[in-house]
């Protein structure tokens, strides 16, 4: 098995719901396209996943959820930044990214931005459509999600789910 | 010279200043110059002022006669006012006509003189040196000027002798407002700061160098500074593009090092200069240590791969060595400096990027050299031209270097290599002819290449072969039947025939062949000129399951695009199509798998849509635009559009969007309407998003859209650089709105170059006589564009005599009617 896939960690089901919401604003709003709120940690390996699924259990069992302070919503570089939440990160998501990276760097060089892409596309956000929504103070993550992200959005899955310690 | 920014930009290719307006067989023999001087040094002393578009202030020639009494010679000078000449303090006699500053010694002088022509002047050029600056509707547009001397074009900013078979030092002292740098050939002697808010930056080049090297470039720049071997080298680029450099330029010194080794002489000069120029007409130009390159070679990490600068860097530095220090010394010979800079630049790649990257390289330059062939057949060394610049095609560049493969293939790569060395070495810091390389691998190898210069330089054209092959059960071998069937002279040339796994070198020279390998097995594989090194026309008597397994299973890539080539002609047969696919997903190599999409796209099948769909994921970009391309045989598909909506809407790469959008246009046009105002919006590397929005508009003709063009075309319409694409898309109206012609007309005096050139080319496809004045006109202002205005005069007036003839013709027709009705009647 070898496609494209990335480290993502995922929002609580509250997190999960309320930002879901919010991508599928932008999502009608600007003809664009759905997917599911995360961070990447790593993102696009040619890999084989199996390879690494025991590095990832092993990783997971050894970090808690993570609590992620929120800065504002922006607009950035298009495609993938289009619309974000900027992200203030913790020490321990850092180290986390840090033990991941470590792992896969030699496969490929990956440029760690902490944020939560709330729409992806090529198309310039109104100003004003950029508070359409208000963000929490802090974001709660539960778990780590290898996810395979083939060049197309709309093709995009979850293909295996680790839960953070609580 | 001016490696065209493919457009070829887009594959590196590509690059050759291939958009030759031909020139004929009719054009006249040019033959070198003759020198009545010896010009030792030039010290050129000016003023350049953005604002007015002028040069002025002096130039002083230090010379020695060619003869035993000279009195009165002559200099080039246009588009200038002499002021005054002297020789020390004295003033002396001059008459300035016809393009020639005719100077007369007040005494005569003889071999051993050396005398200082001092030559007071104010240039206005129209060649030469381009001036730029921004207005109230572009005032982004940067202040620039900068020269282009190749090729005979430096007098029009300095009074000299312009023509390549003189070479002398030089300095350049440039005065120029404070806020800008001026940048020059050589050593940077002083910046001198000035009372009246001017600097003068002074410049001296130590090395002997023709007159066309000469170059300055001033204008708002960052200095990126590098160097090797202790040698500056200096990146000049734009406040933005700072942080591209690296990537545009960063293989610079490693490619130094690399052509001094395969020269045998290290790069020899004070500095080496690349800085970028806004407008630039080619890739780049090798000034002498100072390489003007386009700044469209600038580019961010969503243009790669599409885009690269490394042909270019590597073409242009190479000219350091052929072109600069060893110099053709008359226009004939250009293939010299083009031929060897296009060769070292992709020898450079192919050791650094790997063997298929090279061979992939050296396939374009077939393509292009077939291209050039079929536009206009000549030799590559050829005297007829009406302009010089009529001379730098495909065969030149690519051919060229084509020509340096095949020599190596001969002498071998040894011998080759040390043969140039010594090509090198003894002809460092002169002007050259062929003849000069041809006695240098005699001297180095023994070996006499009469027929190998004669056929592929002195001789157009390249041999045509029909090949069969067949196995004889009896004997165990492959007996091979070759014929040449090319019109004129017969050529001799090393073939490589590869049968399975063994590669055979055959010498083919008579009009017919039989040759005989034994083999121990019926082959699989019997593949006719494997690795594709010499250029010619192959029609080999294969079935296709033969060309399926040349496909699959050879292994050099050119031997697999040769089987794609024959595949992509056999429509209809889901055999070939599958094939091609099979290819397209999973060959090693990008080229290939570009190909074979391009390949299957060309058998315009129905079917597949899904797997080609599906295969483009993860694909390198240029192969994934190659699909994108290939989806255009699905009109009407609702998946096909769908999917080339969200790569429209989310891929992050420019060009393949651009190339997704124009082929959602021919998928679903309703669609593509949706889209077009967010790319109009989108900026990317050379406005590629935006120009391929605006040929929607030209692409869809209706009223509606041909005002939002005639809205986009006005001078501010959209930006500078994708303005020039409006006038394309307004062509296509030309035949249901013929008054679209009276606005080409009136875009004529527009400020925009490219604008200009493109109102050219329209009056060219669709332009009548009357048109003709406007053209001349245009001629007089903005020379530059005169291969351009040649071309489209020379198709109005085709037109107009075909036309003509057309009614010649029907007159005569209509005579015989009444002729045979005459008859008829009388026979009834």
């Amino acid at each position: 098995m070898s496609f494209l896939w990335s480290v993502w960690i995922l929002p609580d089901e509250k997190g999960k719901i309320e930002y879901k919401r919010s991508i599928d604003l932008y999502a009608s709003l600007y003809n664009a396209y759905s997917f599911d709120p995360h961070i990447t940690l790593f993102g696009r390996l040619s890999l084989d996943p199996n390879l690494f699924f025991s590095f990832f259990d092993q990783l997971t069992s050894s970090y808690n959820r993570q609590k992620v302070e929120t800065r504002t919503i922006e607009a950035g570089a298009r495609p993938w930044k289009t619309i974000y939440i900027d992200l203030v990160c913790n020490k321990s998501l850092l180290e986390m990214q840090k033990n991941i990276d470590e792992k896969f760097n030699v496969y490929r060089e990956y440029k760690f931005n902490p944020h939560i892409s709330l729409a992806y596309g090529n198309f310039i956000p109104k100003e004003n459509d950029l508070g359409l929504i208000s963000i929490t103070k802090t974001i709660n993550f539960s778990s780590l999600a290898l996810a395979c992200t083939p060049d197309l959005v709309s093709k995009w899955r979850i293909i295996k789910k680790y839960q953070l310690k609580k | 010279m001016r490696q065209l920014f493919n457009i070829l930009i887009r594959t590196t290719f590509l690059i050759f200043l291939s958009i030759v307006f031909a020139a004929d067989d009719k054009a006249p023999s040019n033959r070198t110059r003759d020198r009545e001087v010896d010009i030792q040094h030039i010290k050129i002393d000016v003023t350049v002022n953005l604002e007015t578009e002028s040069v002025y202030g002096h130039v002083t020639h230090t010379l020695s006669p060619l003869h035993s009494k000279l009195q009165s010679f002559a200099l080039d000078a246009e588009d200038m006012i002499i002021r005054r000449v002297r020789v020390g303090n004295e003033d002396i006699g001059f008459e300035h006509a016809g393009g020639k500053l005719f100077i007369t010694l007040s005494k005569s002088i003889g071999w051993n003189d050396t005398v200082d022509v001092k030559v007071d002047y104010t240039a206005s050029p129209l060649l030469g040196t381009f001036f730029f600056k921004p207005d109230d509707i572009y005032p982004d547009q940067p202040w620039q000027a900068w020269t282009q001397g190749e090729e005979e074009d430096n007098h029009h900013w300095v009074p000299l002798y312009d023509y390549p078979n003189d070479r002398s030092t030089f300095e350049t002292i440039l005065t120029v407002d404070q806020k800008f740098k001026a940048v020059s050939n050589g050593e940077l002697l002083s910046i001198k700061k000035n009372k009246d808010g001017t600097h003068t930056w002074h410049w001296r080049e130590n090395y002997p160098m023709v007159a066309y090297l000469i170059s300055f470039v001033i204008g708002e720049y960052e200095k990126v500074e590098d160097s090797y071997n202790g040698i500056p080298v200096n990146y000049w680029v734009y406040k933005e593009n700072r942080s591209e450099t690296k990537r545009s330029f960063g293989l610079t010194t490693d490619m130094m090092k690399v052509f001094g080794d395969l020269t045998g002489i290290e790069y020899p000069y004070e500095k080496y200069d690349q800085i970028i120029v806004d407008d630039f007409m080619f890739g780049g130009m090798e000034n002498i240590t100072l390489t003007h390159n386009t700044d469209r070679t600038m580019y961010d990490k969503y243009a790669a791969p599409d885009v690269s600068s490394e042909g270019l860097v590597g073409h242009e530095l190479a000219h350091q060595w052929y072109g600069d220090m060893l110099t053709t010394r008359n226009w004939e010979n250009i293939w010299l400096n083009e031929g060897f800079a296009t060769f070292l630049s992709r020898i450079y790649r192919h050791k650094k990027f790997g063997h298929d990257e090279g061979e992939y390289i050296r396939y374009g330059e077939m393509r292009s050299y077939y291209w050039s062939n079929k536009r206009w057949k000549r030799p590559t060394v050829h005297d007829k031209y009406y302009v010089p610049m009529d001379l730098f095609d495909g065969h030149v560049y690519a051919k060229g270097s084509l020509i340096l493969t095949m020599m190596e293939d001969v002498l071998g790569e040894d011998a080759f290599w040390k043969a140039v060395k010594h090509y090198t070495r003894v002809n460092q810091y002169k002007c050259v002819e062929t003849q000069d390389l041809k006695k240098s691998i005699e001297e180095i190898t023994g070996q006499n290449l009469d027929w190998f210069f004669r056929q592929w330089l002195y001789e157009p054209g390249y041999p045509e072969y029909d090949v069969k092959w067949t196995y004889s059960q009896r004997n165990r071998s492959v007996q091979l039947r070759v014929k040449q069937e090319q019109s004129g002279p017969l050529f001799k040339v090393p073939i490589k025939v590869a049968i399975d796994d063994s590669v055979h070198t055959i010498w083919i020279e008579d009009k017919e062949l039989m040759y005989e390998v034994p083999v121990v097995k019926r082959p699989e594989l019997v593949i006719f000129n494997s690795g594709m090194i010499i250029p010619c026309k192959v029609t080999f008597h294969k079935p296709i399951s033969e060309w399926i397994i040349q496909l699959e299973k050879a292994t050099h890539i050119l031997d697999r695009i040769a089987a794609i080539n024959v595949l992509k002609t056999k429509k209809g047969r889901r055999v070939v199509e599958r094939a091609l696919l099979k290819a397209g997903e999973s060959d090693d190599f990008w080229g290939v798998r570009k190909e074979a999409i391009s390949g299957f796209s060309a058998l315009k099948s129905k079917k597949y849509a899904e797997d080609l769909m599906e295969l483009a994921d993860r694909q390198d970009n240029r192969v994934r635009r190659a699909v994108w391309g290939a989806l255009r045989n699905y009109k009407n598909n609702q998946k096909v559009s769908a999917f080339l909506q969200e790569i429209i809407d989310t891929d992050d790469k420019y060009y393949s969007v651009s190339d997704a959008f124009r082929s959602l246009v021919v998928v679903d046009t309703s669609a593509a309407k949706t889209k077009v105002d967010r790319l109009l919006n989108m900026d990317s590397h050379t406005d590629v998003i935006r120009k391929a929005a605006i040929s929607y508009f030209g692409s869809v003709r209706n009223d509606h859209n041909y005002e939002k063009l005639k809205e986009l075309s006005a001078y501010g319409g959209t930006t500078w650089d994708a303005r020039p694409e409006t006038i394309n898309q307004l062509g296509r109206y030309t035949k249901e709105k013929p008054e679209t012609l009276d606005m080409f007309i009136n875009f004529l005096s527009d400020n925009t170059r490219d604008v200009r050139r493109n109102s050219v080319r329209q009056i060219g496809r669709y332009g009548n006589k009357g048109h003709l004045d406007a053209l001349d006109e245009l001629l007089a202002k903005d020379p530059i564009l005169e291969r351009d205005i040649r071309s489209a005069t020379k198709s109005i007036l085709n037109r107009s005599n075909k036309s003509s003839k057309n009614i010649t013709d029907k007159k005569e027709l209509d005579e015989l009617n009444q002729t045979i009705e005459n008859i008829r009647k009388l026979v009834n």
